[in-house]
């Protein structure tokens, strides 16, 4: 056991991938307050057209694959960003309801993301280092590097300061936006804050939970710990909490079995959370209340 | 007349929709002023024209020079249909977001606030439930504890949407009871208001809205029948008498 | 036939079903159930195969359905619950479900048909070369003849309960009281949509199901107000999508799914730009309209209150109130007599019809 502890790999995914579970475990309490748990998953869908952009502008650029964090992740925050304004777009300007304006950016940005994705694997001659990309569907905690592991860490804290840092302003525009516009509060910006937070809680976390499964690491771990607790601060500390250790769970177990995909290791361990949450959670578990009434 | 809230000419449209249209009132200081009108006369949208939340296409709203010396200038308390029930928060966090609006920015509710925030819990007499979950509460409960949260701010005027909508007798009296003290303390208050039978007894004066301004003054010789009807039609004359 | 042109009809029949059947989800407000749907089929199709072992029994079909089924009666179990928030409700119970599957192909069946590519992919390339032969004929490329089938079943369901759906997902209070039974009624749709996604998945894989069965309804609701409408320019739309992606695919040699789910999408966004009436062109246009409109009645309700001095108290800059004025006097609204503006009788005469 020591040994594997020792090995270097094991270190910088475990880390990783707990950082990346604590920070979208807690700004996916935002989008889950928000009801935006949809918009998530089509943001982390979207990514994947900005992760494929950006490896193959760089390759443009600089005629060597590179697929490090610091390449993908900006491509990754424009796309994600780009389909949540569409969206906006679209439902304020038509009768599209929101789900189906979700739905629609699903298409075009992970259809057209998808079809890069692969004439790019196809491409001849080929891509230097593009074999990895597809990693990025379902997660590949094993390829974090510890360069990644610095841009993880450091976005995923700045994330985390911005939230402490306006934490009762972005409480009651996550609560009551009408109030906060009425007590003079900046709306407009705190919106986009919100947003990006969101945003970047997602992207930290493709590589090791995959553009699938993301909305999964984001709002599972928020809608258990709203189970446990009616505090926002003691939802966040707690739904960080399930989340780095689902994350690091999963990544751990993925890294030790061979070519077995992160993501869906992390979402069967927070799925089974969520689940022993609403059923046993004091108060509102399913099973407290059964008893409760029979009483 | 000394005058808290005065629009003039005020003008808002959603659209090519008028909402409020060329409304010139003035709301007297120290005074509860019911607004009343039928649905879609604009009566929340007024409310919002004076918080300026809404764009005004035209004029303008001006607020008594006094006001805003203390805290913020308007409190306000929206209808309790808005917001979402099972948010985790506690009736004590909820009354303190009354205090953000002065907060600066990086600083958190310190001691002081939470003193307010338990001070006018006292006063809707929610202190036991501070520590409840919003959602646990009953309308009226949730309704005196959106009224704490506006006197945290130390307004000096307060707006409020339809407060006594879906609450039951018992709450509805003692929220007045908390207004009339509240503004027998020197303070101003303005309630959308839709319930005519009880205009009579709670306001000083009272704004008869259809989207332009029907009537505004003195209650007892503003809301006369002729007003009533001239903002409701004919129908309006049933909607003030009292049922037994 | 040649082999692209079969992958051609494939892609079309495949989307015409998911068409019809999004169309009853849009109305139904339920589009991103399909999203749902297309993950959590895949636990059911992969129990299936791990039981039986055969790409082409009919149980994978019948479980992978049962699997969505599933999966939408967890969701709503999870939302009667009125713990969670709908949304994270679906979100969390198909993602979970999907990666159980996902555990299941890679734990079982790594070297076989269920590669992870196929399952947001497709085989939609390879779709023509595995034949239907029954008694020595030659039916054609399997899932084209499951796909019409599957197409048949839909129209079919969709003409004889057309009455039931549209009562049912409009107002199901009210359908109840005609006593048909919304919750049956939803849970059978439910069921052929489940039915359509597992039958669409070998061919289309996840992306193009949610983007056939989402994009081309709803541009179609921004052409037409009406179910049965709906539901054919969405099939027209969805057939155009196959054949534009389809092309693409071809240009750059790779599998046609994601072309053709970006080009639906694309579709849709061209459709939202420029739909008459209700494309953001028209409503720009609306707006630029109804903000002259409503800029020429304050100015009428302002000089008649109180001069051209109260025309100075509407916030829009000067340059458009004297624009604004200059159009009242041309139409006859306004005219000017002795340097004072005054509203003509054909003036008031609107401003009172505005009010009313």
């Amino acid at each position: 056991m020591s040994e594997f502890w020792s090995d270097y790999t094991v270190r910088v995914v475990f880390a990783g991938s707990a950082m990346v579970g604590a920070v979208s475990g807690a700004l996916g309490c935002f989008a889950y307050l928000r009801r935006q748990s949809l918009v998530g998953d089509v943001v982390a869908h979207s990514s994947l057209l900005g992760i494929v952009l950006a490896f193959w502008s760089v390759y443009l650029v600089t005629g060597a694959g590179d697929k490090s964090l610091y390449v993908l992740i900006p491509g990754a925050v424009a796309a994600g960003l780009a389909s949540l304004l569409l969206t906006r777009l679209v439902t304020r300007n038509s009768r599209i309801k929101e789900d189906a304006g979700l739905g629609v950016m699903l298409a075009v940005f992970f259809g057209t993301g998808m079809m890069l994705l692969r004439w790019l694997q196809r491409a001849q001659p080929p891509v230097p280092g593009r074999s990895g990309l597809d990693d990025y569907l379902f997660g590949m905690a094993a390829a974090t590097t510890s360069k990644d592991l610095w841009m993880i860490g450091s976005l995923g804290a700045a994330a985390i300061l911005t939230m402490l840092v306006n934490w009762s302003r972005l409480k009651v525009l996550a609560f009551d936006p009408e109030y906060a516009a009425g007590i003079g509060l900046p709306v407009r910006w705190l919106e986009v804050l919100l947003l990006s937070l969101m945003v970047v809680g997602i992207v930290i976390g493709l590589q090791i939970a995959g553009v699938v499964l993301m909305i999964s690491l984001l709002v599972a771990p928020a809608a258990s710990a709203r189970q446990w607790t009616s505090r926002l601060g003691r939802m966040v500390t707690l739904a960080s909490v399930l989340g780095a250790a689902c994350a690091s769970g999963g990544a751990l177990i993925s890294a030790t079995s061979r070519n077995l995909p992160t993501g869906p290791a992390i979402v069967v361990l927070v799925t089974l959370t969520f689940v022993v949450s609403i059923l046993f959670a004091p108060n509102r578990g399913l099973l407290f209340r059964r008893r409760h009434l029979a009483d | 007349m000394e005058v808290a809230i005065e629009t003039r000419q005020l003008t808002v449209a959603y659209g090519a929709q008028p909402a409020l249209w060329n409304v010139d009132v003035r709301i007297p200081l120290l005074k509860m002023t019911g607004i009343v009108g039928p649905n879609g006369a604009g009566k929340s949208t007024l409310l919002k024209a004076i918080l300026g939340t809404v764009p005004r296409l035209s004029g303008e709203v001006v607020l008594h020079r006094d006001a805003g010396r203390n805290g913020t200038a308007v409190g306000y308390v929206p209808q309790r249909n808005a917001v979402d029930w099972d948010f985790p928060i506690t009736v004590f966090d909820l009354v303190t977001m009354g205090t953000y609006g002065r907060l600066r920015w990086f600083q958190r509710p310190g001691k002081r606030e939470r003193e307010e925030a338990r001070e006018a819990l006292a006063q809707v007499r929610m202190e036991e439930f501070a520590d409840r979950q919003i959602g646990e509460l009953s309308g009226g409960q949730q309704q005196r504890v959106f009224l704490a949260r506006a006197l945290v701010q130390q307004a000096s005027i307060y707006l409020m949407d339809e407060p006594f909508a879906s609450v039951d007798a018992k709450t509805e009296n003692m929220l007045i009871d908390v207004l009339h003290r509240l503004r027998d303390e020197g303070n101003t208050i303005v309630l959308v208001h839709h319930d005519l039978t009880t205009v009579a007894d709670y306001f000083d004066h009272v704004v008869l809205l259809n989207r332009k301004l029907v009537a505004s003054g003195a209650t007892a010789t503003t809301f006369t029948p002729e007003n009533v009807e001239h903002a409701y039609g004919v129908a309006g004359q049933h909607l003030v008498q009292r049922h037994p | 036939m040649p082999t692209e042109l079969w992958t051609l009809a494939i892609a079309t029949v495949t989307s015409v079903t998911c068409a019809l059947c999004g169309s009853l989800l849009l109305v139904a407000r339920k589009s991103m159930v399909s999203e749902g749907l297309s993950h959590a089929v895949l636990p059911g199709l992969v129990l299936a195969f791990v039981l039986v072992r055969d790409y082409n029994s009919p149980w994978l079909i019948l479980s992978a359905a049962a699997s969505g089924m599933v999966m939408v009666w967890l969701t709503q179990l999870v939302q009667r619950s009125g713990l969670v928030d709908d949304d994270a409700g679906l979100g969390i119970v198909f993602a979970g479900m999907f990666s159980v599957g996902i555990l299941l192909v890679t734990a079982n069946l790594r070297n076989t048909h269920f590669h992870a590519d196929c399952i947001v992919d497709g085989n939609l390339a390879l779709a023509p070369l595995d034949r239907l032969e029954i008694g020595g004929t030659d039916w054609g490329p399997r899932s084209w003849v499951v796909m019409c089938v599957m197409l048949f079943v839909v129209t079919t369901f969709v003409v004889v309960a057309f009455k039931e759906l549209r009562a049912g997902i409009f107002d199901p209070t009210l359908a109840r009281r005609f006593g048909l039974r919304p919750a049956l009624l939803q849970f059978v749709w439910l069921g052929i949509v489940s039915t359509t996604t597992v039958a669409a998945f070998n061919v289309a894989g996840s992306i193009l199901i949610v983007a056939l069965m989402i994009a081309p309804p709803a541009a179609a609701c921004l052409l037409t107000d009406r179910l049965d409408r709906l539901m054919v320019v969405a099939s027209l739309v969805a057939v155009a999508g196959s054949i534009g992606g389809f092309q693409v695919a071809v240009l750059i040699d790779v599998s046609p799914t994601g072309p053709i789910a970006s080009f639906a999408g694309l579709l849709f966004l061209l459709v939202f730009a420029f739909a008459p009436r209700r494309g953001l062109v028209a409503k720009w246009w609306e707006r630029v309209q109804h903000r002259a409109e409503i800029g020429e009645l304050l100015v009428l309700e302002m000089v008649s209150t109180g001069g051209r001095e109260a025309v100075d108290t509407i916030v829009a800059p000067p340059a458009e109130r004297v624009r604004t004025i200059a159009r009242l006097m041309a139409g006859g609204h306004l005219h000017e007599s002795n340097g004072e503006l005054q509203v003509t009788p054909a003036g008031e005469e609107r401003l009172a019809a505005a009010l009313r």
